[in-house]
């Protein structure tokens, strides 16, 4: 059984991977997957303390995370496809005009 | 309840369905539906009264809830009814009367573009009076009460195009809402004290209460400031000459014949409360007998027809209230009926001079119209003897009645006062008569063009007529009848109709024949113009009423005029620092306004960096870096 640090620790990792992707990559697209990293290094913290711990709790926060990130996903690409209908190119830098 | 609630909401049904589909309906049919509403609601009246007259047992009294209407805390307050002698007579006052001027409205506003809605605002005042004479309690009185303000308001006001007219609404408006307040105040009284304002559980708490307590008196004289406001009593007395720029039969339905006899009936319903408050009983009485005085001695001299019966009317609700002073509550009553009936046929008569004149009301543009008018000029003529006090017409005998009360009860100087008045009210009515009927034409033109007004107009004006003379022979019926609601309770042996000494008949007759016999020798013998005696000192102060309208105007309008200026400046000072305020958060706001760039990955980076720091300050808290 793999201990429990090593998994937190994985996690942490994909986490910090994630966070480096969406503050560095300026295609809507990568940054989405990178934000779906975060997503997932989430749910396998939930996961791997749930097991520890012997309890289900975690293993629901887990599917709720999943079921979270579903309907993101699906709101998500579908203002990057409108916004590429707009556009014909892929910069988040460029859809800047909502400022004060 | 029986028949109460139909008498109550028929005129109500005509208001509603007048308003609602005056679209639809041809031109003639509001004020035939409207007459025949209040008809009908007079039928019902009779009937009502006719149940109330076969009750046995010394209680005449038809009663009933219409529905708890306040609950939970407290006495609960009911909207009850309650139809006893006293009210079943005002009932047939204003559906009988009301009736017969609904009938002369549909001639005289024939040609007017807002015909329905004059008949549903009408009925709507037929409606709100009921209600105030059919109230079982104070507070659903004082709902009618500000409900016929209400309709007095719209209907004097009816010509809204006239500024005059707008002024004058809303000056009634506003010292009948003096009149609300002082009643508001004075039931609130009573309700504290007692824990209930219904007419029984007052007259109950009353009978057995002793006289003289301040708390009595300030009640007393809280709910007589109302009845001082709605009757127009001195000092609240200008609205009612100014009313007059309303149409005609408003001024004869509305300010002669019913609704400035509320306050008549408010203190006739309340006189066990008057007998425990002496002070002020008396202070009615005074009141009543100066405004009697002061408002013929202002008609004398009066240029238009309505405002010398306006005068009139001011005079003989001081007659009213005079005898309410002396106790002489059933003597009040018939003068109230009597006044009823010649007032409405004096006013309806002008009413149908100024429209056969095409809209004249100056004096000094008629004359000689007896020939041209003869039912009306009889009709006129019959009212002005009841008015006089001339036996046997009608006023004669509940004049009588009243000034008989204040000398046997030993009011001599009051007594004084309205045998002087009686002999002032048959110069000014003479006159009124002479100028406008007997005489040369002093327009010959308007005078070829007059013509007597049409069937729908006159008939009501002679049946009116006909009950001024007649109006005499109800005093017997309406001593015995009014005897249950006035002896149900201690102390009011005087209230049933006494007759004076013979000396005072013989005094106050006299007078009117000889003010009868100057009017004559004045405006008909010498032919003296209707402005003579207006330039010198007294004549010019009674044709402007004494300048009460000016004292007015500075002892309290001009007064509370600064009091409102100070307040505004008072508010428009808050309201500039508020307004600093709203300036201060704004420019706050716009210096912030840059840091929403529009750049996802700088709020991104924000939201991270934030993220960060607070992980730092809780992990350097609980000790993991140090």
């Amino acid at each position: 059984m793999i201990p429990l640090n090593d998994v937190v620790g994985l996690a942490a990792v994909i986490f910090a991977v994630g966070a480096v992707g969406v503050l560095v990559r300026k295609n809507p697209l990568v940054m989405f997957m990178a934000a779906e990293m975060m997503w997932n290094a989430a749910a396998l913290v939930f996961v791997a303390y749930a097991r520890s711990f012997h309890a289900m709790t975690g293993q629901v926060m887990a599917f709720i995370i999943i079921g979270t990130a579903a309907a993101e996903v699906g709101i998500g690409l579908a203002i990057i496809v409108s916004v590429y209908h707009h556009r014909h190119r892929l910069d988040i830098d460029e859809v800047s005009q909502l400022k004060g | 309840m029986q028949g109460l609630v139909e008498i109550l909401v028929l005129p109500l049904l005509g208001a509603a369905t007048i308003t609602a589909f005056k679209g639809l309906m041809p031109k003639k049919l509001p004020g035939i539906w409207a007459s025949l509403l209040v008809a009908v609601s007079f039928l019902l009246s009779i009937l009502a009264d006719r149940r109330v007259a076969t009750l046995s047992g010394s209680h005449h009294v038809i009663t009933g809830v219409l529905w708890n209407w306040v609950t939970g805390f407290g006495a609960a307050i009911h909207f009850r009814l309650y139809l006893d002698p006293l009210s079943a007579v005002w009932l047939l006052i204003i559906t009988g009367v009301g009736a017969l001027i609904h009938i002369y409205s549909i001639g005289y506003m024939h040609d007017d573009a807002g015909q329905p809605r004059f008949f549903a605002y009408l009925n709507f005042f037929i409606f709100s009076m009921l209600l105030l004479v059919l109230a079982g309690n104070l507070i659903v009185l004082l709902i009618g009460w500000a409900l016929v303000g209400l309709a007095s308001y719209l209907l004097i006001g009816f010509w809204y195009e006239r500024p005059t007219a707008v002024a004058a609404a809303k000056k009634a408006f506003v010292m009948n809402t003096l009149g609300d307040v002082g009643i508001l105040l004075g039931l609130a009284l009573l309700y504290i004290h007692y824990h209930g304002v219904g007419y029984p559980h007052l007259f109950q708490a009353f009978s057995q209460a002793k006289p003289g307590s301040a708390f009595f008196e300030w009640s007393a004289f809280l709910l007589y400031v109302g009845a001082m406001a709605k009757s127009a009593q001195f000092p609240l007395h200008m609205w009612l000459a100014d009313a007059m720029e309303g149409p005609t039969p408003v001024s004869a339905l509305i300010h002669a014949a019913t609704m400035v006899t509320a306050g008549v009936y408010l203190m006739t319903r309340l006189y066990p409360l008057l007998r425990l408050a002496p002070i002020t009983h008396e202070l009615i009485g005074a009141i009543g007998a100066f405004t009697a005085i002061f408002a013929a001695s202002v008609a004398f001299f009066q240029q238009d027809i309505k405002k010398v019966l306006a005068y009139s009317t001011l005079s003989q609700l001081g007659y009213m209230f005079l005898g309410i002073g002396v106790s002489a509550y059933t003597a009040s009553v018939f003068h109230f009926m009597t006044h009823a009936f010649f007032k409405a046929c004096l006013f309806l008569a002008a009413g149908s001079v100024i429209h056969g004149l095409s809209g004249e009301q100056d004096l000094g543009q008629m004359g000689g119209l007896a020939r041209k008018m003869p039912w009306t000029m009889a009709s006129f003529l019959a009212a002005t003897l009841a008015i006089s006090g001339i036996p046997p017409f009608s006023g004669y005998f509940s004049k009588e009645a009243i000034l008989g009360q204040a000398y046997n009860s030993g009011h001599y100087f009051l007594w004084g006062i309205g045998v002087f008045t009686a002999g002032m009210t048959a110069f000014y009515m003479f006159r009124l008569f002479f100028l406008t009927f007997l005489g040369k034409p002093r327009n010959q033109k308007l005078h070829d063009h007059a013509h007597e007004a049409p069937l729908v107009m006159t008939i009501p004006v002679v049946i009116l007529g006909v009950l001024a003379v007649v109006g005499g022979a109800f005093g017997g019926w309406l001593n015995g009848w009014l005897k249950p609601a006035f002896a149900l309770y201690p102390g009011a042996a005087h209230a049933a109709l006494e007759s004076g000494p013979l000396f005072g008949t013989i005094v106050t007759v006299a007078l009117a024949v000889v003010a009868f016999i100057v009017a004559f020798l004045l405006y008909v013998r010498r032919d003296t113009a209707p402005k003579a005696g207006t330039e010198q000192a007294p004549g010019h102060w009674m044709l402007h009423a004494w300048g009460m309208d000016l004292v007015w105007m500075a002892i309290v309008v001009n007064p509370l005029k600064l009091v409102g200026q100070a307040m505004g400046a008072v508010e428009r000072t808050i309201l500039a620092g508020v307004t600093g305020l709203a300036a201060g958060v704004q420019s706050w706001a716009t210096d912030l306004a840059p840091i929403q760039t529009g750049y996802v990955r700088r709020y991104a980076l924000s939201i991270m960096v934030g993220g960060v720091a607070l992980l730092a300050y809780y992990l350097i808290r609980i000790g993991f870096i140090s």
